[in-house]
């Protein structure tokens, strides 16, 4: 995989090679596997320092099993994963803690994601108790400056997460995943379970932090203005396979995928009530326990040929810094439009 | 094919309402106190449009659809004052068993959640043509060959094997379809859809919206929508309204009000929304959050977080002020600009 200009790349916090992560389906008589959901299928990713990612693609696209198999919450079927350039695949758990401490999740629903019975200070607190020895004064004062910067009063940790708006829960679990200082935030459509003005508010702070506190993100999400908003590259999934790649500003401006450009004509615009035209696409996405075979988008792109349905395409740069897998792309010619 | 042209630009005046709600509360009683947790001045939605009611969650959207439909489960709820007037006979008058009457067969509904609404333990089919047995009096082979129509209509791909699976075996946008196959099924001059794409791809929300607005035209439905997301409604539909709180702020055609909102918390909604290549970037944040339904601020609900508010904002409940044709504010600072 092409990685941005060594002028704006820092240092690689997680470098993913071949990575494969297959689910079994068991049946007959002894429960053994009759098949394999092939949810991540060969995925290389780069994520440095300081260049938040985003992934996007459709439900069951495999986005958020990619990165739980990069956070080693799911083991991997094949391939590899670096994490700060020891690969992490092998690993027992009990070595795992240089993971844990440098990367930290925040999940969909704050709802789910947060302990009723523990009070907010409780919660914040928790990854510091497990990761660190830190005496209780330090510990109260590191969950005060977390939930500070995220725009919370230090003395809400004596509340309990029902007192909390949607908006406010998710700024707590970002409290708690920001509190042991990791490097990599992983977000996982941090905000589809919150109202637009809240969203907001997340999205303003989560932007801030990038450069306050030198925080890089790899966030999920299907909203693709949500990945514009904080993420400098986006990775485009489609049926466990990255079709297309690069700086955000790029993709979206400039789509090479018939895939990317069906998800951004997808986005319902309010400002141009004026007809657009939409590349509609039809089906769901295919069974991945049988992919299509070549191009697994063939069965849904508009502008597929037949050669689509036999060929795997390659990942090739079609522009610096920007890759993309579709035959019908070659990089000659968009090099020459750049 | 869409319908946006605003009302006022195509320059008729509307029809009777089908549909109108007069001065509406709805008391909720909980275990912290009780509260007028809806309170709707004036609601109208005319015969053969689609009208768009947009809020956060809370806000009251979806507390309207049940009003109507009188299912606002009581206790908690209660419904103190007010009228719904449909085709002129108000609802609320109406004996429970010609309402349950009406109740699917001229007013249909759409919920959000297809997977709890459909029933688990019957094929998709067998649903469909109970509804159209019950409420239409067909026979079964009548009711099939319509349920296979009904399929057609909405779109469903193979749709004489569809209906013989279940729901689960269905993808969620198919399962949506089932949904509106279903509402469309007794010909309802009234179709009220509750988010009707929430949780969808964007790529399969894209064909929903399009269908809902292809079916809109060839059966003239009048449609309710009801949603949380402004771009769905501005593809949809020909007027809006706003609630926040409960209060409607601001009603109008979608054009006007998406153009030049009147409303403060119109304009704060649409300042939040992160848009895909946006330079600035920057979203506009407001502070604080919805207030707790059961006990709304006094005077304007939206005046604690308003830029806008001045002091008899907090003593009266704004009057609606009017702004061009059918654009009306429920704000003392109608076209306040920052």
């Amino acid at each position: 995989m092409v990685q941005l200009t060594e002028a704006e790349a820092g240092q690689v916090l997680v470098e993913t090679e071949a990575l494969k992560k297959y689910f079994p389906i068991k049946g007959g008589l002894l429960q053994r596997p009759v098949a394999w959901v092939r949810a991540v299928d060969g995925v290389d990713l780069v994520v440095r320092q300081g260049v938040s990612t985003g992934l996007v693609g459709e439900s069951g696209c495999g986005k958020s099993t990619l990165v739980r198999v990069i956070l080693r919450v799911y083991p991997a079927t094949a391939g590899s994963v670096r994490f700060l350039g020891r690969d992490i695949v092998g690993l027992p758990e009990r070595k795992l803690s240089f993971v844990r401490r440098n990367a930290q999740m925040v999940f969909q629903d704050p709802y789910w994601s947060l302990n009723p019975r523990m009070t907010v200070g409780d919660v914040v607190a928790e990854p510091l108790t497990v990761h660190t020895r830190l005496s209780r004064a330090e510990i109260a004062r590191r969950v005060g400056a977390a939930l500070e910067m995220m725009r919370l009063a230090a003395s809400d940790a004596q509340r309990y997460p029902h007192e909390f708006s949607g908006g406010q829960r998710q700024r707590i679990a970002i409290a708690r995943a920001l509190v042991l200082r990791p490097r990599l935030l992983v977000l996982d459509e941090p905000t589809s379970a919150i109202d637009v003005l809240a969203q907001a508010q997340i999205l303003n702070l989560l932007r801030s932090l990038q450069e306050e506190i030198n925080l890089t993100y790899l966030t999920v999400s299907h909203d693709l203005a949500v990945v514009s908003h904080l993420c400098k590259a986006v990775a485009v999934m489609y049926l466990g396979k990255i079709v297309e790649y690069g700086l955000t500003e790029e993709v979206f401006r400039d789509p090479l995928h018939p895939y990317t450009r069906a998800l951004i004509s997808a986005i319902p615009e309010f400002d141009s009530v004026e007809k657009r035209q939409r590349v509609i696409l039809t089906g769901s996405v295919p069974s991945a326990i049988r992919p299509p075979s070549g191009c697994r988008f063939h069965t849904r792109c508009p502008e597929a040929e037949t050669s689509c349905a036999e060929r795997e395409p390659e990942i090739i740069e079609a522009a610096p810094g920007h890759t993309v897998a579709c035959l019908k792309v070659r990089g000659s010619a968009l090099r020459q439009r750049t | 094919m869409r319908a946006t042209t605003p009302l006022s630009e195509a320059g008729t005046v509307p029809a009777a309402p089908l549909l109108e709600i007069n001065d509406l509360q709805v008391e909720f009683k909980t275990y912290e106190g009780t509260g007028v947790t809806l309170d709707l001045a004036h609601l109208d939605v005319f015969e053969g449009e689609s009208f768009g009611l947009v809020g956060e969650s809370g806000s009251g959207k979806s507390l309207t659809a049940l009003a109507v439909l009188n299912l606002i489960p009581n206790p908690p709820g209660r419904i103190i004052r007010g009228e719904i007037l449909f085709r002129g006979t108000d609802l609320l008058k109406l004996p429970p068993q010609i309402l349950a009457k009406k109740r699917g067969a001229e007013i249909a509904t759409i919920f959000q959640d297809p997977m709890s609404s459909l029933n688990p333990v019957l094929t998709v089919g067998d649903q469909l043509v109970h509804v159209l047995r019950t409420h239409k009096g067909l026979t079964a082979a009548a009711a099939r060959a319509r349920a296979t129509e009904l399929f057609e209509m909405v779109r469903m791909p193979d749709a004489d094997s569809v209906l013989r699976k279940y729901p689960h075996e269905l993808s969620g946008g198919m399962r949506q379809r089932v949904m509106i196959a279903m509402a469309l099924s007794c010909e309802a001059p009234l179709l009220i859809a509750d988010e009707a794409t929430r949780n969808l791809d964007v790529t399969i929300q894209a064909g929903i919206i399009d269908l809902l607005a292809e079916l809109k035209e060839k059966t003239g439905v009048t449609v309710l929508y009801i949603a949380s997301n402004l771009s769905v409604v501005a593809q949809l539909c020909t007027r809006m309204g706003l609630l926040y709180a409960g209060q409607i702020v601001e009603i109008g055609g979608t054009r006007e009000v998406l153009e030049s909102p009147g409303h403060p918390y119109t304009r704060a909604l649409l300042d939040a929304i992160p848009r895909i290549g946006d330079a600035s970037k920057i979203l506009k944040v407001t502070e604080g959050f919805p207030p707790n339904p059961i006990a709304p601020p006094p005077g304007c609900r939206f005046h604690p977080r308003c830029p806008a508010a001045v002091g008899e904002c907090s003593r009266k409940v704004p009057p609606a002020v009017r702004l061009g044709p059918g654009h009306e504010v429920y704000c003392f600072r109608a076209g306040w600009s920052n």
